[in-house]
């Protein structure tokens, strides 16, 4: 039954191998998505270019039905997977910290990484940005733990937000990102439409 | 939307749509899987630990001890060993065991063995490590530390239909939770008791992910 223990199964050193190779492979299709340009990211916020709603979207949904049929069909213990615990105001913080940094960087630490293995100069100071802030941030964690370490919830997933059933949530999940993937749609090319019409071409 | 991609939406909601019929393993279901694992150490006894042991382990400051008690609320709040939290069956997810340091020692207690063994099949489909199980339960407790003063045992016990093993077998002439004597006797008293140690901790590496 998955998740395999990689390590025991087969050594310690095969499995960072895998975890190379994962991690190479998640690095490839994040560069073939366009995701190594600051540009093509920053578009998402000005919906001129719904590739990262399309691609991470695309990777949810994927993921979720694939984690919960695997569930279902016994092939998966759910309870073996890990989840980020929540806490929820630092959380809530951090996303905000992150989503300005997103959208005056123009990339989120993972991508940044992708930029800077194509050597684009502004992944490479995004990057040196993100290493420095991660230095200030352990430096000055102690001045703040009471509020960094707040409002624990433990593993709490949807279902138990809104105490609705794996395939209700899911479903609702899918019918989300269809909405946002039509509605990203429909605002991108009701502002084509509308530059069309300003420049009168 | 183009017509492909309504046929995919269509599809991706069947999808999912299939998941509320199929639903997920109930816990007897997940049981069954791990049976095979964990149905040796139940039918050896390894995971029942003496009373003995568990008053080692009170005063053992080497480790971090969880009592999870699974029995009523009105039988907690009669009486319950010292620092013990009360958890229902059927609600131990709402623990966070995933939490807990590498020396934690997780000792579930009943009025007998029956309900703790159930909640012990609970906790390993949760995946906690160094989960164990009181042998004999607080009856079990009570008969091996339990003093006349503060506590009787009943001459007629009456099971309510019940199991007779989950029936707290004894009177208290107060209902003082964790404040009773028994409820963290001397730690002397656990050289009156031959057992064979079982508790071995294993430390389990700590996980965790995320997406950057």
């Amino acid at each position: 039954m998955f998740p395999l223990n990689l390590p025991e199964l087969v050594s310690p050193w095969g499995a960072n191998l895998i975890y190379f190779a994962i991690g190479l492979a998640f690095g490839f299709i994040l560069e073939s998505a366009g995701f190594g340009d600051s540009r093509k990211l920053a578009g998402q916020f000005y919906f001129k270019d719904l590739a990262v709603l399309q691609v991470m979207f695309t990777a949810i949904v994927t993921a979720m039905l694939l984690v919960f049929w695997a569930v279902s069909l016994g092939w998966l213990d759910y309870e073996a997977i890990w989840v980020n615990p929540t806490y929820l105001w630092p959380g809530i913080t951090g996303g905000l910290i992150m989503g300005v940094g997103f959208i005056v960087g123009g990339f989120c630490p993972g991508t940044s990484l992708v930029s800077l293995a194509t050597l684009k100069l502004d992944g490479a100071f995004f990057v040196l940005g993100v290493f420095t802030g991660i230095f200030v941030f352990g430096e000055t964690v102690e001045s703040f733990s009471d509020f960094y370490n707040s409002s624990y919830l433990g593993r709490l997933t949807l279902m138990d937000v809104f105490g609705l059933d794996t395939g209700v949530v899911v479903l609702m999940v899918v019918v989300m990102a269809i909405g946002m993937f039509a509605g990203g749609a429909w605002v991108r090319d009701r502002l084509v439409l509308a530059k069309k019409e300003e420049t009168g071409t | 939307m183009r017509h492909w991609t309504k046929w995919m939406a269509l599809v991706l909601c069947l999808i999912a749509a299939g998941l509320i019929v199929k639903g997920q393993p109930s816990f007897e279901t997940r049981w069954r899987r791990m049976e095979t694992k964990y149905k040796p150490m139940l039918d050896s006894r390894s995971i029942l630990i003496d009373p003995g042991e568990l008053l080692q382990l009170l005063y053992d400051h080497g480790i971090t001890l969880t009592i999870l008690d699974v029995r009523s609320e009105r039988d907690f709040n009669l009486f319950h060993l010292a620092d013990a939290v009360r958890g229902d069956i059927d609600d131990l997810e709402r623990f966070h065991w995933s939490e807990l340091p590498s020396n934690a020692v997780v000792v579930v207690m009943s009025n007998g063995e029956t309900d703790a063994v159930e909640a012990w099949k609970r906790l390993k489909l949760l995946h906690v490590t160094n989960a164990y199980v009181l042998e004999g339960g607080a009856n079990g407790w009570l008969a091996a530390f339990g003093n006349p003063a503060e506590v009787v045992k009943r001459e007629v016990i009456d099971t309510g239909g019940g199991s007779g093993d989950e029936v707290l077998a004894y009177r208290f002439t107060a209902a003082l939770g964790g404040r009773h004597a028994v409820s963290r006797p001397d730690v002397k008293l656990e050289g009156t008791r031959v057992f064979e140690k079982k508790v071995k901790t294993q430390s389990q590496a700590r996980k965790s992910g995320g997406c950057g």
